[in-house]
């Protein structure tokens, strides 16, 4: 960190000009990939992270954008969604909500994902990938898609079987979307360590022998996927899930409205403290899809970072069958950088008063 | 003869009870600021619906009279909003409208030019139908609709005869006829628009690049070519319509010739199309927007964050009356695609569209095209939306009961 700096310092004597493109300034930094709980500034350059260290001169910044009494953390991962073509766009549903990398379940196959990538993809600047269903070449379907590809989906006991088969191929993880349709107990015998199985809160709890067995668990909501009565039972049991999602689809863009920050909201209103709501939106799905360079503030990582901010009152949350759970705290997400970019700033933070910037555009 | 009498006694007493065991309404929203201005509502008031339709709006409905109440004290009350300019479908930045339309108060969109007369079905099936949103529509005088500049620059593709054709054979979804982006010299785009609107007996809405050598001028359009209920959009944009000289910061003098000839103005906020040196100085010299409208699509709802309700917000930090506002958003519309008084207003019998907000004070930050801000110190916001007489946005929970007395529950209605 200190090496950072000096070197930063170094480069401005030597050029006499800011250095860093931006630098988020006196934030809460969370961010359990690299152990940080505290205030730090970071900086960006190029769409990177340059530096994070206690104090950063506003001097190396082109721009500097002042983020004190707010939360910032990893841009948040979305470990199960639903955007189908022509279906719930990516962006408005991620990076208002400070999601930066969003998994697909299950809208597209090996065969389809080429065309699932023009038209969802490259359409989208929230980083999307996916969990594909298998089609005839599982291997072959993936050569082209590795980048994209996170794994398999199915939806079923009787869909399993495929997934697995196409998984074990290509070393991937299956992650089990039954859109809380009640399963046989066989599918956790069938489910390997390292497997992601969702919506944990649609049913009854997964057995306790499945708990241990290295399966990977995925609180999510989605349109079916969440009822406070399973959840609260669950949670005060003290088991908590690997992972938070919002299992996106299109009743839960709606009613009830769970974004990210909704779920996380929600999980915070059961009593789970906000830095391990954090590693389960961050450093634990990267890990479930084998991408460890997402879910971190890293010095050389793309800067995906996100804003949050932790409000005060009087807040009522609906679960899927619309039963209200009323809590004195939200949050929110009021900024989000996607690749070194401010790609969401509802207060304005990074933005200049109009007045104060001269003429612009074509006034004289 | 007692007992008989004493029977009608208390069957007569007994009778208000026995029939309010029935709820006779669907859903009673209560204690809200009605705002109305097709009615000339402007007061705390009671609305009920039954069967998708507004049924009574009175200064007293008791909660037991409704399936469903909800309290709506300290919250304003209007018809669903009407977005006269949305993209859903065909533009490269085109949403489905649900999730972006329906939490910021808005049950109508009119899709302006997304869709021409070759792609007009595949729109039907796969936005129309399949929205929640009330979806209308502006034909593109392009045929194949706003798919890109080649096409967008095609006169051989601007078939005024097929486009009316098209509206005349749908005319409970297409409004009117869309040109935009055009980007030839001329005014052929415009010419075929607006004879496609003289077939179909619809409304134009234009958006027009004003280029150095196009052969074009502002004031030509709006004096000559458009005729008086054509709609002129992106209002507060300053590069492509001249409302604003940019030397002397004076409204330009053909803004208000063309108003009064009957040409109308709409917001069409947009990513690029609203910029707070333009904004302030019409309104400060009063030429708000005939009609407030968002151009929904995809990165408009990002830094603008350009819904209804923050569009409406930004107009009224800079003067415009609630009551104003609503009336731009709801009746003008409207009666500018001539579907007034079925949308746009809480009159007995119409379809219970309606929209419940918050008016918030404090300091909100307000961003133009240009991401430079205004700091307001008012804020609109959604906090529910019924429409079609079913509830589908509810952001404070404010028509549910709390869980853990609601027993073991499937989805509560």
């Amino acid at each position: 960190m200190k090496v950072g700096l000096l070197l930063v310092a170094a480069a401005i004597i030597a050029r006499s000009q800011p250095v860093l493109d931006l630098v988020l300034m006196g934030g809460h930094v969370m961010d359990p990939a690299n152990g940080r709980n505290g205030t730090f500034d970071i900086g960006i350059v190029e769409g990177r992270i340059q530096t994070i260290a206690a104090h950063i001169p506003a001097a190396y910044a082109r721009q500097v954008v002042d983020v004190s009494g707010y939360y910032v953390t990893p841009g948040l991962i979305d470990i199960h969604a639903h955007l189908e073509p022509d279906g719930l766009a990516a962006d408005h549903n991620s990076l208002r909500n400070g999601v930066t990398t969003v998994v697909d379940a299950g809208s597209a196959t090996t065969e389809t994902i080429s065309d699932y990538r023009k038209r969802v993809v490259q359409r989208s600047d929230t980083r999307v990938l996916a969990f594909v269903r298998p089609g005839a070449d599982a291997r072959g379907g993936l050569q082209q898609n590795q980048d994209i590809i996170v794994g398999f989906v199915a939806d079923a006991d009787k869909t399993l079987p495929a997934a697995l088969k196409a998984a074990t191929e290509t070393k991937l993880p299956v992650m089990l979307d039954t859109d809380g349709r009640a399963q046989p107990d066989s599918v956790f015998r069938e489910l390997r360590a390292g497997d992601i199985y969702t919506n944990i809160y649609s049913q009854a709890l997964p057995p306790s022998s499945a708990r241990a067995s290295g399966l990977l668990f995925d609180g999510s909501h989605g349109g079916a996927g969440f009822w406070f009565r399973i959840a609260a039972e669950s949670l005060k049991g003290g088991f908590l899930p690997y992972t938070i999602s919002t299992g996106l689809d299109r009743t839960s863009a709606l009613l009830p409205r769970a974004g990210l920050a909704n779920v996380m909201s929600k999980f915070l209103a059961l009593g789970i403290p906000l830095d391990k709501i954090i590693e389960r939106v961050t450093v634990n799905p990267a890990r479930a899809i084998h991408r460890p360079e997402l879910g971190t503030i890293r010095e050389g990582a793309e800067a995906d970072i996100a804003v949050l901010e932790l409000q005060k009152g009087t807040f009522a949350f609906l679960d899927s069958g619309h039963g209200r759970l009323t809590s004195d705290q939200n949050l929110h997400c009021i900024l989000t950088i996607r690749k070194g970019e401010v790609v969401w700033d509802t207060y304005g933070l990074s933005t200049e008063d109009w007045k104060q910037a001269g003429p612009y555009s074509n006034f004289k | 003869m007692k007992q008989i009498a004493s029977g009608i006694f208390w069957s007569l007493v007994l009778l208000p009870w026995i029939s309010s065991a029935q709820p006779r309404y669907d859903l009673v929203i209560r204690r809200g600021h009605v705002i109305d201005p097709a009615n000339g509502r402007d007061a705390v008031m009671d609305i009920a619906t039954s069967g998708g339709k507004i049924v009574r709006v009175a200064d007293l409905i008791p909660a037991n009279e409704a399936r469903k109440s909800i309290d709506a004290t300290g919250l304003y009350v209007t018809p669903g909003l009407v977005d006269l300019h949305a993209h859903v479908f065909g533009y490269s930045g085109a949403i489905l409208p649900d999730d972006s339309a329906l939490p910021a108060g808005t049950t109508t969109v009119v899709d302006a030019g997304g869709s021409g007369w070759r792609t007009f079905d595949t729109m039907k099936s796969r936005v129309i139908s399949q929205s929640l949103t009330r979806v209308l529509v502006f034909l593109n005088i392009v045929g194949h609709g706003m798919v890109g500049q080649k096409f967008e620059d095609d006169v051989s593709d601007m078939d005024p005869a097929k486009t009316a054709q098209t509206i005349m054979a749908h005319r409970e979804d297409i409004v009117g006829i869309k040109t935009a982006h055009f980007g030839g010299k001329g005014w052929d785009a415009i010419d075929r628009a607006v004879e496609a609107g003289r077939l179909s007996k619809t409304p134009v809405m234009v958006d027009d690049k004003i280029l150095t050598n196009s052969g074009r001028t502002t004031r030509e359009k709006l004096m000559v070519r458009l005729r008086p209920g054509d709609i002129h959009t992106h209002l507060y944009n300053d590069r492509q319509l001249e409302v604003i000289d940019r030397f002397t910061g004076k409204l330009q003098p053909w803004m208000t010739e063309a108003r009064k000839r009957g040409v109308l103005f709409d917001l069409g906020h947009g990513g690029g199309s609203f910029l707070w040196p333009v904004a302030t100085r019409a309104m400060a010299q009063g030429f708000p927007p005939d009609t407030i409208s968002t151009d929904l699509h995809s990165s408009s709802i990002m830094i603008p964050e350009s819904d209804m309700a923050n569009c409406i917000s930004k107009l009224m930090n800079l003067g415009m009356s609630l009551q104003d506002a609503i009336l731009r958003s709801t009746v003008n519309p409207a009666k500018a695609i001539g579907r007034y008084p079925e949308i746009g207003t809480l009159k007995e019998g119409q379809v219970a569209d309606i929209a419940v907000f918050r008016l918030k004070s404090g300091v909100f930050a307000y961003k133009d095209a240009w991401r430079k801000k205004l700091l307001g110190t008012k804020k609109l916001e959604c906090v529910l939306t019924v429409r079609n007489g079913r509830l589908v946005f509810d952001a404070e929970g404010r028509a549910f009961p709390e869980w853990t007395s609601a027993g073991k529950y499937e989805v509560l209605p």
